[in-house]
């Protein structure tokens, strides 16, 4: 121990973190997804402005349900189209949905939940009321509704499953900053004269960010799965290849022994979310000060 | 007595829980006062009201308690009636407070040294920070690596240490110490008390000892309460109270004291 190491909690975080060799295999993974999905936005935009059609939608109907060779190297799909290529295009699609809708969910349900835990009263009475009203409706139907306002694509999808799904965050992140009230480490914050602001956000947040990480882990499996639905009802991703699309074709085929579009396009999702998974069970580890001695 | 000899005056302060038939008055028309530089405990078993009333002098009661009559007069102000941004200025600044368990009186998640800077930053500005962290370890006794540590890679002892240096690190004028040693083994009890009774007269302050040890009140206390469901049941110098103590409930407390070789008819018995 030094006086010379970095006192911060992330920084903390990073240095226990680096040390766990598979965390920092997902992380390579992680990272490999994220720019791929770079990759597929910028390849996405880049035929969007010119006009052109980008390879994944080359079809080529001679060419149809071939199997892995060294041209293709995960086969074709029924339109000819390369699967390689269109599930790299896909990954952009997933890191969108998942992303973007804990984006918009986290902070939300982050939020209510630890003011209403906090402060308790009518402020908890409300968020109460507030996330029982959300939870009462069929979720699809709300998502759907959504759709309708803001139109067809991807905006329809983030709005609608953000916030749609921050009820369950909210309640986990109440009933944790419930418990954490009673602590004396809250008393003897506030016995300091820390603002109410400063004391959730600064002290009671770290200790449940474990709540918030794994909710974050498991929330992209989810949403990349709404996202599937969503487009095989017709009012999800339009004009781009999403693994949801995928896997719904591939699924048709797969009796007639077409395996390779459905395999590939499976593997990626598990292999994305184990990644995230794993990280933010490291990341949750690494966070919690008293695992690492 | 004038406000001017005394740094805390607490008046006819009731403090009830509950609607109704079910109201508890934790603390029922409690009058007290801490002169400068004085030391004053409030002594009584469990349930007796003096957690709550010391948690009342800047409001930090839970929140299901009401208040229901009375003042507590500090530096020319009645507390009760500030509000909370002139509350949280006064707390950790002018009072502050020790609890009785410091192995979960941290936040486990941040170093010993980030804590106590976090109280610097609050009330003192422009000052070194670093430096005034070491000098405030270095008055506890405690080595400045520790700075680094977090609050379980220490020991009980060291931590309440910890929490002193904490408490002193706005220069307040009133500590309030609830129960500081009862979490604590006996050998490192004395060291903690020690140390507060030095540091009490090394820097003036004027101390609020909650306890339930008489043991306590006779090393550091100049003043003593007794506290019984929530009253006031005797007071006076702690010598006068120690050596002719009035009320059967006092004399009860103090035989309550458990010691290696008990006089006869003294030793510990459980209180109706």
């Amino acid at each position: 121990m030094n006086m010379e190491r970095n006192q911060s909690l992330w920084g903390d975080a990073w240095q226990r973190l680096k040390k766990n060799r598979i965390a920092m295999a997902c992380l390579s993974l992680v990272v490999l997804f994220t720019v791929l999905a770079v990759y597929g936005e910028v390849l996405y935009r880049y035929h969007d402005i010119k006009d052109t059609t980008p390879a994944y939608q080359n079809t080529d109907l001679d060419m149809a349900f071939k199997a892995p060779s060294s041209k293709h190297w995960m086969g074709t799909d029924g339109l000819g189209r390369d699967v390689m290529a269109r599930l790299v295009q896909g990954v952009s699609i997933a890191y969108k949905v998942g992303i973007i809708t804990s984006l918009i969910a986290i902070p939300i349900g982050v939020f209510f939940g630890c003011i209403a835990g906090y402060f308790g009263g009518k402020v908890d009475d409300f968020v109460v009321w507030l996330y029982s009203t959300f939870a009462s409706m069929p979720g699809l139907l709300f998502i759907l509704a959504i759709a309708m306002v803001v139109g067809k694509g991807l905006l329809g999808i983030y709005l609608g499953i953000g916030l749609t799904t921050w009820v369950g965050i909210c309640r986990l992140m109440r009933g944790e900053v419930i418990k954490h009230k009673g602590q004396t480490y809250v008393l003897a914050a506030q016995a300091l004269g820390l603002s109410s602001g400063r004391i959730i956000f600064r002290h009671i947040l770290p200790n449940v960010m474990h709540v918030i990480i794994v909710t974050f882990t498991l929330r992209f499996p989810a949403a990349v799965g709404t996202e599937v639905f969503l487009s095989f009802l017709g009012i999800g991703v339009q004009d781009q290849p999403s693994w949801g699309l995928m896997i719904n074709s591939a699924r048709m085929r797969l009796w007639q022994g077409i395996w390779w579009e459905m395999t590939f396009v499976t593997l990626a999702v598990f292999l994305l979310v184990l990644a995230f998974n794993l990280l933010g069970d490291a990341l949750r580890d690494a966070l919690d000060p008293r695992l690492n001695d | 007595m004038t406000t001017a000899d005394n740094i805390l005056e607490v008046q006819n302060l009731s403090v009830h829980f509950g609607h109704g038939d079910e109201t508890v008055k934790a603390v029922d028309d409690v009058s007290f006062v801490v002169g400068h530089g004085e030391t004053l405990a409030l002594v009584g078993e469990s349930g007796s009201g003096k957690s709550i009333s010391a948690l009342s002098i800047t409001k930090l009661t839970p929140r299901a308690a009401r208040f229901e009559g009375g003042q507590v007069m500090f530096g020319g102000q009645n507390m009760l009636s500030l509000s909370d941004r002139e509350l949280r200025g006064i707390r950790g600044s002018q009072i502050s407070y020790i609890f009785q368990e410091p192995m979960v009186s941290f936040n486990p998640v941040y170093t010993i040294g980030w804590q106590i800077e976090e109280a610097l930053k609050l009330h003192r500005k422009g000052i070194d920070r670093k430096v005034e962290i070491s000098h405030l370890l270095d008055l506890v006794y405690l080595p400045d690596r520790l700075a680094t540590a977090y609050p379980h890679q220490m020991s009980g002892g060291q931590l309440q240490r910890c929490m002193i240096a904490m408490a002193l690190a706005c220069s307040p004028e009133l500590l309030v110490a609830d129960e500081p040693t009862t979490a604590l083994d006996v050998t490192v009890q004395r060291e903690i008390l020690n140390l507060l009774a030095e540091l009490s007269k090394k820097v003036n302050l004027s101390v609020l000892m909650i306890t339930h040890n008489f043991g306590i009140v006779s090393d550091l206390a100049d003043h003593v309460c007794v506290m019984k469901k929530g009253k006031i049941v005797e007071e006076g110098q702690t010598r006068q109270v120690l050596d002719d103590p009035q009320h059967d409930y006092t004399k009860q407390l103090m035989a309550a004291v458990p010691r290696l070789h008990p006089a006869k008819g003294g030793g510990v018995s459980p209180m109706k």
